[in-house]
């Protein structure tokens, strides 16, 4: 292990605590990827891809199974070479340097956590393996036990945990390194659902207070929308729209981004044009649609269409219904009271504002 | 007796649905059924006749009539311990342990091969090419041995063309280990008692590096640690429980063959030729006993330095 080596330098700089990294993140491009592709066989897992993810950002790599964000993760720990095109770490272009040689950690989706080693042991894994003292090492792994809200199972077996706490562990365990990118690999995919609420809030909350770039792949957009500075939707080897959650949500570029994040209608020049829009490929947000009875009047300004009620789903507070609109079938998500009388079979008249109607680029 | 509401129809009732329902509610039948058979085996056949061993290792002989004397004495025990065979304890205990260690060496990368990188077809071919030697007997390989090994054999004959001949030559002339020929050597016989015992080195450690997810190696290489030092402090201490299983077969087979040495190496003897010529033509049963006792003390006392070294920590 060459301590020279000038990627490793984040890890040899003498600090006092975990929480010292919380320097003002440097500015600048954390991780560049220019022309980027990786294939496997005949399969492009990541195709010409050209990004930035900037320093101290929590930036999300969101999309379907298969659609190249792990590859693109997996990327820049270095367990794939790219095929084409060039990965910057920092400024420093990465190509041929292994995974251990790189100032970056990774949260693994099954955390990986070492089966023959207690919790202390794996969380100082990194320090011990770059020479540290036992006394030193301990400390700082107490210290990041602590950041996750371990304290006390320091002499555990990663096997006595549950879900939850061995993924804290793979956390502290990552981030006692102090990397200057924290990669994670939908790490909160195996929890239920309210620890997954609770970690989203913590991890986001310590990305704040660390000041540490996060990358953050994941198949759930809630998640990504709700924690992400930026986020990046993948589909098919290719980035289709990078943007804040609000962009993302609410300009979405494509079809795919329209109906992928938060399933939305996406009607083409045609159809949009016969609802009163325009004579574009159009997005039109469930939550955008009001439903109301046949022959109800719509306020002047309004655009509407009258259709047959096909399905009306519970969700709680709201209710998820789908109209078919002579042939079109619209979803609404509408408040519960809107629809208490709706039947399966039923006309309604739905309406909703022409700016809600949003245009996207059109298909080839 | 059917719980449905499907209308399908239902299964004929037999008396083999109604004894699997009585097994069903009674689990414990079940289990003593399955149980007991084996259990009267190891039980009587094997521990049985392990303890009626252990016993005559207690009884003497009597010099003059050479018949058995069952009293209960440590008279043989101490015959155990003169030189002369312990000698023979001591060289079978080396021979074992350093075809054991050669064939955790030999093995481990074959074995991490197939576990890692061998998938459909290559992975067919691994066991094939692992299993096939032990599917031949065992005298047949032996033999085949003597004569690959003999001084005019197939392996001086190749490393004389080679010109490796001074090579082995000088292996041969090297004190205590070497000999007229590969075939008379405890290198010969060292040789081949890797070959025979090789598979059983490397099923188990296959076996444990199966169930080494692949991202605790990519996880130790994204915390900092080179290859090396991935091996060395994840890779190996995982694999370990499979090396502690094949060091026992490797090991304790080597404690206990009779019949290899007998054909191949010099003519000293190992330990199971002295159990069986002990038996046999001398028909010193109790001291026969006492040697056929050496192993069982020995494995032992390596199985319980595995334990505390943290060989099974994995587990």
């Amino acid at each position: 292990m060459t301590s020279g080596a000038p990627l490793m330098s984040v890890h040899t700089r003498p600090q006092d605590t975990v929480a010292a990294q919380s320097l003002a993140p440097a500015h600048g491009c954390a991780v560049r990827f220019q022309d980027v592709a990786r294939h496997f066989g005949a399969v492009r897992a990541v195709d010409g891809l050209d990004f930035d993810i900037r320093a101290g950002e929590f930036f999300s790599m969101l999309g379907p199974s298969g659609s190249g964000k792990t590859t693109c993760l997996r990327l820049i720990a270095g367990f794939e070479q790219p095929d084409a095109g060039t990965i910057s770490i920092f400024g420093e272009p990465v190509a041929g340097v292994p995974p251990y040689r790189r100032a970056v950690n990774t949260v693994f989706q099954d955390y990986a956590l070492f089966p023959h080693l207690n919790v202390l042991d794996n969380v100082t894994y990194g320090l011990r393996i770059r020479g540290m003292g036992r006394a030193e090492r301990e400390r700082l792994g107490r210290e990041a036990l602590a950041l996750v809200k371990l304290v006390g199972f320091e002499a555990r077996r990663p096997q006595q945990l549950s879900g939850g706490q061995r993924q804290r562990v793979a956390l502290a365990r990552a981030l006692v390194n102090r990397p200057k990118v924290l990669l994670l690999d939908e790490p909160l995919g195996a929890l239920d659902l309210k620890l997954r609420e609770e970690m989203q809030v913590e991890l986001k909350a310590l990305q704040r207070s660390l000041g540490l770039t996060f990358i953050f792949v994941t198949h759930d957009q809630g998640e990504a929308l709700s924690m992400s500075d930026r986020v990046a939707v993948f589909n098919a080897g290719r980035i289709v729209q990078v943007g804040t959650p609000e962009e993302i949500y609410e300009r979405p570029q494509a079809r795919f981004v329209a109906e992928f994040v938060g399933g939305s209608n996406v009607l083409g020049p045609d159809v949009a044009a016969r609802f009163g829009g325009p004579s574009r490929l159009v997005s039109l947000r469930p939550e955008a649609i009001a439903v109301r009875p046949a022959g109800y009047t719509v306020e002047p300004g309004r655009l509407h269409a009258d259709g047959t009620c096909i399905e009306v789903q519970y969700q709680g507070a709201m209710r998820r219904v789908i109209v078919d609109c002579e042939g079109v079938r619209l979803c609404a998500l509408v408040p519960a009271s809107d629809v208490r009388d709706l039947r399966p079979g039923e006309p309604s008249r739905l309406f909703w504002s022409p700016y809600a109607m949003h245009a996207m680029e059109d298909e080839r | 007796m059917t719980a449905g509401v499907l209308d399908l129809p239902i299964p004929r009732e037999s008396l083999s649905r109604r004894f699997s329902d009585a097994l069903f509610r009674r689990q414990g039948l079940l289990l003593t059924l399955l149980l007991v058979p084996p259990l009267l085996w190891l039980g009587i056949v094997y521990v049985g006749s392990l303890i009626a061993l252990l016993l005559q290792s207690f009884f003497s002989i009597d010099e003059f009539s050479g018949t058995i004397v069952r009293e209960f004495t440590l008279k043989t025990y101490a015959e155990l311990l003169q030189p002369a065979n312990l000698d023979v304890i001591l060289r079978t205990v080396v021979m074992a342990a350093a075809v054991t260690l050669a064939s955790a060496i030999l093995a481990f990368p074959v074995a991490y091969y197939a576990a890692r990188y061998a998938y459909g077809r290559m992975k067919a071919a691994f066991y094939l090419a692992i299993m096939m030697p032990l599917w031949s007997s065992y005298l047949v390989k032996v033999y085949a041995w003597k004569l690959l090994l003999a001084k005019e054999g197939a392996v001086a004959w190749a490393a004389d063309r080679i010109g490796a001949m001074p090579m082995i030559d000088g292996l041969l002339s090297a004190p205590l280990i070497g000999g007229p020929s590969l075939s008379v050597s405890y290198i010969g016989q060292f040789l081949v008692f890797i070959y025979l015992w090789l598979p059983f080195m490397i099923l188990p450690i296959q076996a444990a590096l199966e169930r080494v997810p692949g991202s605790l190696v990519e996880a130790s290489a994204d915390l900092g640690a080179s290859p090396n030092q991935t091996f060395c402090t994840v890779v190996l201490p995982l694999a370990m429980p499979g090396v502690a299983a094949g060091s026992i077969f490797t090991f304790s087979l080597t404690l206990g063959d009779y019949i290899l040495p007998q054909i191949i190496g010099p003519s000293t003897l190992l330990l199971g030729q002295a159990v069986y010529v002990l038996q046999g033509t001398a028909g010193n049963i109790p001291l026969a006993a006492a040697f056929a006792v050496v192993p069982i003390m020995v494995m032992a006392v390596y199985l319980l330095a595995a334990k505390r070294l943290g060989a099974f920590d994995a587990f």
